[in-house]
C-alpha cells in the first residue's frame, strides 16, 4: 500500500500555479473590460480614462512586486507545502521511492543529451553547474515558472487533467517495477 | 508498506496501458489537428504493440511459471533468461522502443510532420507532467528488461545488490539512448507493418515454441 500524499501536493501545486497566473491576468482583463465601456460610453472618457491610468500604475507596480517576488514567494509557498505533508504524513517508503524516481527521471534527460552530444562529437550541455549537473533542475525551474496556458479552444477540463492522469498512471507504474525488494535486499 | 503482487507482470501490463486514455484525451481536448493526429498516432502505436509485448512477455515467463517479480528474478539464479531467451530479447527491446514512442519509433513527436504530438498545446506544468511521465516510461520499461531478462538483481564478482541492479537498468538506459541516436525515424506503414505483420507472428510463434520446449520439460 502506497500513500499517494506526494502525488497529491504535486497535482496541488499544478492547480494552484494555474490558478495563480490567473490572478494576474485578472488586471489586463478588468483594464480591456474598461477600454469597451469607454467605447460604449464615450462622454464619461475623462472619468475612465482616469480609471484606466490608475489600473495601469497599479499593474505596474504589481509587475515590479512579481518580477522580484514571485521567485520567492512560489518557492515559499512550495517548501511550506511540501515540509506540511512530509511533517503530516511521513510515509518512509514513498519518500523513499518517489523522490528518487523524479530526480532520476530529471537526470536521465541529462544523460541523454551527453551521450547524444558525445556520439555527435561535442560536449553536451556545459554551462550550468558542473560538467551541467545543474541543468535538468535548470529546465524544471523554467518549465515551472512559466504560463499556463489554456486554449481558447479546448476543452478545458479535460486538457486540465489528462497530463495529471499519464503522469499518476506513469508513476505508479515505476514505482511498482522499483519496489520489488529494494529495501529487503 | 511493500506489496509483492503475485500477478506483478499483469498489473504492468495493465497500468502501462491505462495511460494511453490520458494520452488521447490531451490529444482530443486540446482541439488541435496536430495534437488530436499525435495522439491517434502514439494511441494506434501504443496499442498495437503492446500486444506484441503481452505475447513475449508469455512465451518468456512460460518456463518460469509465474508472473511475480520476485519468482521470476530467483528463477535466474542458474541462467538468466536472455541466454536462453535472447532472441525474445531482442523483440522485447524493439517493441519496448515502439511502446515508449522513443526513436527509431517517435512518429507521435515527428517534429517534420506534426509539430510536438499530442502535447502541442501544453505550456508549463502540464508539458514537465508528460515530459516526465515519458521518461518515468522508459525507465519502467528498462526495469521490467532487466528484471525479465537480465536476472534483476542476481550479482557476479560478488558486486552487492543494489549497485548490480542500477547498472543493468543503467545499461538498458543507454542502450535506448544509443539507439536514439543511431537510428533514422520509420515510416508509419512500416511501422505498422513491423507490429503487425512482423513481431505479432514472430511472438506467437517463439510462445508455441517455448510451450513445447516446457511441455518435454527442456529448460528444468
Amino acid at each position: 500500500m502506497i500513500n499517494l500524499f506526494f502525488l497529491e501536493s504535486f497535482c496541488k501545486i499544478y492547480i494552484f500555479h494555474f490558478f495563480f497566473f490567473s490572478l494576474l491576468n485578472l488586471f489586463t482583463f478588468i483594464k480591456n473590460f474598461l477600454y469597451n465601456t469607454e467605447l460604449l460610453f464615450q462622454s464619461s472618457f475623462l472619468l475612465v480614462n482616469q480609471l484606466i491610468k490608475l489600473i495601469e500604475l497599479e499593474e505596474k507596480i504589481l509587475f515590479f512586486f512579481f518580477k522580484f517576488f514571485k521567485v520567492l514567494v512560489l518557492s515559499l509557498y512550495f517548501v511550506l507545502i511540501y515540509l506540511l505533508k512530509l511533517l503530516i504524513y511521513c510515509n518512509f517508503y514513498m519518500i523513499l521511492l518517489i523522490l528518487p524516481l523524479l530526480i532520476s527521471v530529471a537526470y536521465l534527460t541529462l544523460v541523454e543529451r551527453k551521450v547524444i552530444g558525445a556520439s555527435q562529437r561535442r560536449f553536451g550541455p556545459n554551462v550550468v553547474g558542473l560538467f551541467g549537473i545543474g541543468q535538468p533542475l535548470a529546465d524544471g525551474l523554467k518549465l515551472f515558472f512559466k504560463e499556463t496556458i489554456l486554449p481558447t479552444h479546448s476543452n478545458k477540463f479535460i486538457f486540465f487533467f489528462s497530463p495529471i492522469i499519464v503522469f499518476l498512471c506513469f508513476i505508479k507504474l515505476v514505482c511498482y517495477t522499483f519496489k520489488i525488494r529494494v529495501c529487503d535486499c | 508498506m511493500i506489496a509483492d503482487v503475485e500477478l506483478g507482470v499483469l498489473y504492468f501490463l495493465a497500468i502501462s496501458s491505462l495511460s494511453v486514455y490520458g494520452i488521447v484525451l490531451a490529444g482530443w481536448s486540446s482541439n488541435s489537428k496536430y495534437a488530436f493526429l499525435g495522439a491517434l498516432r502514439s494511441t494506434a502505436q501504443m496499442i498495437s504493440y503492446e500486444v506484441s509485448i503481452g505475447l513475449i512477455l508469455l512465451a518468456t515467463l512460460l518456463p518460469v511459471g509465474s508472473l511475480n517479480l520476485t519468482y521470476i528474478v530467483f528463477f535466474q539464479e542458474d541462467l538468466w533468461l536472455i541466454f536462453s531467451q535472447w532472441v525474445l530479447f531482442l523483440l522485447f527491446f524493439v517493441s519496448s522502443l515502439a511502446e515508449t514512442n522513443r526513436a527509431p519509433f517517435d512518429l507521435p513527436e515527428a517534429e517534420a510532420e506534426l509539430v510536438s504530438g499530442y502535447n502541442v498545446e501544453y505550456s508549463s506544468m502540464g508539458f514537465a507532467l508528460f515530459f516526465l511521465a515519458e521518461y518515468a516510461n522508459i525507465i519502467a520499461m528498462s526495469v521490467i528488461i532487466t528484471i525479465v531478462f537480465l536476472g534483476g538483481w542476481l550479482t557476479i564478482f560478488s558486486i552487492p545488490f543494489s549497485i548490480i541492479f542500477i547498472a543493468k537498468i543503467l545499461f538498458i538506459l543507454i542502450l535506448f539512448i544509443w539507439v536514439r541516436t543511431t537510428f533514422p525515424r520509420f515510416r508509419y506503414d512500416q511501422l505498422m507493418r513491423l507490429g503487425w505483420k512482423v513481431f505479432l507472428p514472430l511472438s506467437l510463434f517463439f510462445f508455441f515454441v517455448s510451450l513445447v520446449l516446457v511441455s518435454f520439460s527442456f529448460f528444468v
